[in-house]
């Protein structure tokens, strides 16, 4: 009898499995195979050159900047929606006016696709008409015109705010749903004994949304991996390679220069770090499950 | 284009100086990296921008918008700026290949010349596309009074060459690019760019 639900398993798993093998390990092999090439990306005649395309990642000044890129994307990408999903969560749950409202106003944006969050804030940041521009104007009186996309200083910054805005609502709704699981008597508790809001805060509702705050963190952090199209369609990793970050340089180097040994080698490397960090985020989401059951 | 001459060269240096002379004046739009080759042609027919360099591909576009050739925009050429140099004209050619590996590569071969040659495809061709047939047999009449200046401005050159960025390799073209863009955010800053720029191409022509 368990011999056979065992074949079943195996049977139910087998598609999913296949297409997972096709999709993910397949492509995957091959990055790591390609890496070792100086393969083209079209023509049968590459060859084996080693770990060059490794050694010339130490040589590539835009492979650091994409990495210093990645890396500000990354904190900025976690902490951003985190921060402001906790605001907005903690607002609406004071019992404001038309919460339910906003609630679903801020949770909107989520259910776009990066291409269309894209294309509506390239038309926000636009320097003649954007609204970004016709705000600042009206509240200064001045006409500005700066190009927020098309200026190195202010391309990558400009980016991480659309995606903040697509991504908070998401982190706002996970906290609700945390915020109904504190104890309403604690927190009565708290008043008698004369905490203010901050304590309040800071004691008691802070530390018993680290639940909430963990599975926030975790689809921030796996969400901001993968966040490559929003960037390709907004600056394209430009102006002058200023918002390129490692998924963008890797898609430049195979599909623009037609380097794909070259950029299976970058893909490596993302694919390792993105590794690390989960594997130290699913050691670090072990401990949190021990204390909190 | 093969690595043969450098971009810090003088004749280099001469030109932007050139292109920099033109910005100082004021001659360019504000934030000219922030618009596509449509968002400059939309500034032209709004009457934003007066003039825009682009290929002929731009009419069609225009024609779209319902712009009429020669009352609402119109053509001319680049002037010349060094007396006595030939008169090239500049582009790409959309062309047809044959598979290395094709199975009848004769029988290919005689269809693209028959694609090419046959002036009634090669209309229909330019026609739908926008764009200058290279077939010199097609009647001028089916172009738009703009595209038949183009046509000759082609067929009065000395000489023509294929644009930048398709005539170098594609990695050298992603660094010339981004020089050009570089440029134009700070032209102040030419010479420092052109250097930067004679030393990573320098690199790319090896990978």
């Amino acid at each position: 009898m368990e011999r056979e639900t065992g074949v079943w398993r195996l049977v139910f798993l087998a598609l999913p499995l296949g297409v997972f093998t096709v999709l993910v390990i397949w492509p995957l092999a091959s990055s790591f195979y390609y890496s070792f090439t100086n393969w083209n990306g079209f023509s049968d005649n590459f060859e084996f050159v080693g770990f060059s395309n490794f050694n010339k990642l130490w040589t590539d000044k835009l492979f650091f900047n994409a990495a210093v890129n990645t890396a500000i994307w990354m904190v900025a990408a976690v902490l951003i929606p985190t921060l402001l999903g906790l605001g907005l969560a903690l607002l609406i749950d004071s019992r404001i006016p038309g919460g339910p409202v906003f609630k679903s106003i801020f949770y909107f944006p989520i259910c776009l696709s990066a291409v269309v969050v894209g294309q509506i804030w390239i038309w926000i940041y636009q320097p003649d008409w954007g609204l970004l521009n016709v705000a600042i104007g009206a509240v200064t009186g001045s006409s500005p015109d700066f190009a927020w996309l098309a200026k190195p200083d202010t391309a990558l910054g400009s980016v991480i705010a659309a995606w903040a805005w697509q991504h908070t609502g998401l982190a706002m709704v996970i906290y609700l749903a945390g915020l109904t699981s504190i104890p309403e008597d604690l927190l009565e508790v708290c008043e008698i004994e004369g905490a203010s809001t901050w304590q309040r805060l800071r004691v008691v509702i802070i530390p018993l949304l680290t639940p909430a705050t963990v599975v926030v963190v975790a689809l921030n952090v796996i969400n901001s991996l993968k966040g490559f199209e929003i960037l390709y369609i907004m600056t394209g990793g430009g102006p002058f390679n200023s918002s390129d970050t490692l998924a963008m340089h890797m898609y430049n180097e195979s599909f623009k220069k037609y380097l794909m040994g070259y950029g299976s080698a970058i893909s490596v490397v993302l694919f390792i770090v993105a590794l690390t960090i989960i594997g130290i985020y699913f050691r670090e989401l072990k401990k949190v499950d021990e204390i909190y059951g | 284009m093969d690595g043969s001459a450098s971009y810090n060269d003088p004749e280099v240096q001469k030109a932007m100086g050139l292109w920099k002379d033109l910005v100082d004046k004021g001659y360019f739009v504000a934030n000219a990296n922030a618009d596509d080759w449509t968002d400059a042609g939309d500034k032209v027919a709004r009457g934003d921008a007066a003039m825009t360099l682009m290929g002929t591909w731009i009419t069609g576009y225009w024609n779209g918008i319902d712009l009429k050739p020669e009352t609402d925009y119109n053509f001319f050429e680049f002037p010349q700026i060094t007396e006595g140099l030939p008169n090239a004209v500049v582009g790409p050619v959309d062309g047809f290949v044959i598979s290395a590996n094709a199975a009848n590569p004769e029988g290919a071969e005689k269809f693209l010349n028959f694609v090419v040659s046959d002036t009634g495809i090669q209309t229909k061709w330019a026609s739908s596309r926008g764009a200058l047939s290279a077939n010199v047999g097609i009647d001028p009449s089916i172009y738009t009074p703009v595209m038949q200046k183009a046509a000759k401005a082609v067929a009065d050159a000395d000489a023509f060459v294929f644009n930048y960025d398709l005539s170098t390799p594609p990695p050298v073209a992603e660094v010339g690019l981004s020089m050009f863009s570089r440029f134009m955010d700070d032209p102040s800053k030419v010479d420092a760019i052109l250097d930067q720029t004679a030393e990573d191409t320098k690199k790319a022509f090896t990978e």
